[in-house]
């Protein structure tokens, strides 16, 4: 007679035991570590700007592409959560401080810019970080005569693309929140 | 009591950039590049100084010996003309007159 598994409902009952791979405490394990990154690796070959961030990672619960997305980011990210810190009046005018929720999404979006890059395989530039008078977050980037800076609100991303002094024919402008136009964006700016 | 004195378009006109990081960028070539957020101004009336008011001397703009300065011409403010603001789907929601005035208060 066959026999049937029951599966408990008590919560505290683990059906499953999930342990990562230990680092560093055996040469098995160093070994299948060294191979999982080199297969992450030869997976990212041609993202010039993940490949420079995944070497340094031994295998973990976290992904590789999150922890290399971290370690791009790191001063990046450092500069937009600064800016929490700076009260109303820090430009010494009539600025208001940096409003928490553009911080917020400033962090996500940067994020979501630097992945899209790294489909794209084109290398990434660290922006300029920097809240506006209105509490809003601001990247900006300069490549020869280009200027893109973004300004991220709550809810909402926009771009103000700058290739020269015209504000009629060399200044273009527009939602920045698209995947589609983060890449048309960071093409323009690295061509 | 406000009193409103025009400005002349050949006038200079200075604006403190507080010594913040990331509010100007040193580029590795030394020029510096002024980020646009240190224009900006919640209710879009940006404060400057009539350099003439000054004796031409962008210190006594300066707050703190580490501010910089930086000057722009009355005229070149007002050549920017035709300032919209768009919704999503393009539509005009907010149009920009841009000038200088002088405020007493």
């Amino acid at each position: 007679m066959p026999q049937t598994a029951i599966q408990s409902w008590n919560n505290n009952y683990r059906l499953m035991d999930y342990d990562p791979v230990p680092r560093g405490v055996s040469k098995a394990s160093g070994e299948i570590s060294e191979r999982g990154t080199r297969s992450i690796e030869d997976f990212y070959a041609l993202s010039a700007a993940l490949r420079r961030f995944v070497f340094p990672f031994a295998l973990d619960t976290v992904s590789v592409v999150e922890k290399g997305t971290q370690e791009a980011l790191k001063d990046t990210v450092a500069k937009i959560q600064q800016l929490l810190t700076w009260d109303a009046g820090w430009n010494s005018y009539d600025a208001l401080a940096p409003n928490p929720k553009a911080v917020l999404h400033a962090e996500i979006w940067i994020k979501k810019l630097f992945l899209e890059v790294a489909d794209l395989g084109r290398p990434w530039i660290k922006p300029n970080v920097i809240a506006d008078a209105n509490g809003d977050v601001v990247f900006e980037w300069w490549h020869g005569k280009k200027k893109l800076t973004i300004y991220i609100e709550d809810e909402s991303a926009e771009y103000v693309q700058v290739w020269g002094t015209d504000i009629h024919s060399e200044m273009s402008n527009g939602d920045a929140e698209p995947s589609s136009t983060c890449r048309s964006l960071w093409l323009w700016l690295v061509s | 009591m406000i009193s409103i004195i025009p400005v002349d378009d050949v006038e200079t006109l200075y604006r403190r950039i507080r010594h913040v990081e990331g509010l100007y960028v040193v580029q590795a070539d030394r020029t510096v590049k002024v980020s646009s957020a240190a224009f900006s101004d919640p209710l879009f009336r940006p404060s400057v100084d009539r350099a003439e008011l000054f004796h031409n001397d962008p210190k006594k703009t300066q707050r703190d010996p580490s501010d910089g300065v930086v000057s722009i011409v009355a005229r070149d403010v007002r050549s920017i003309d035709t300032v919209v603001q768009n919704d999503k789907a393009g539509k005009i929601i907010q149009a920009f007159d841009v000038d200088i005035e002088h405020v007493l208060s």
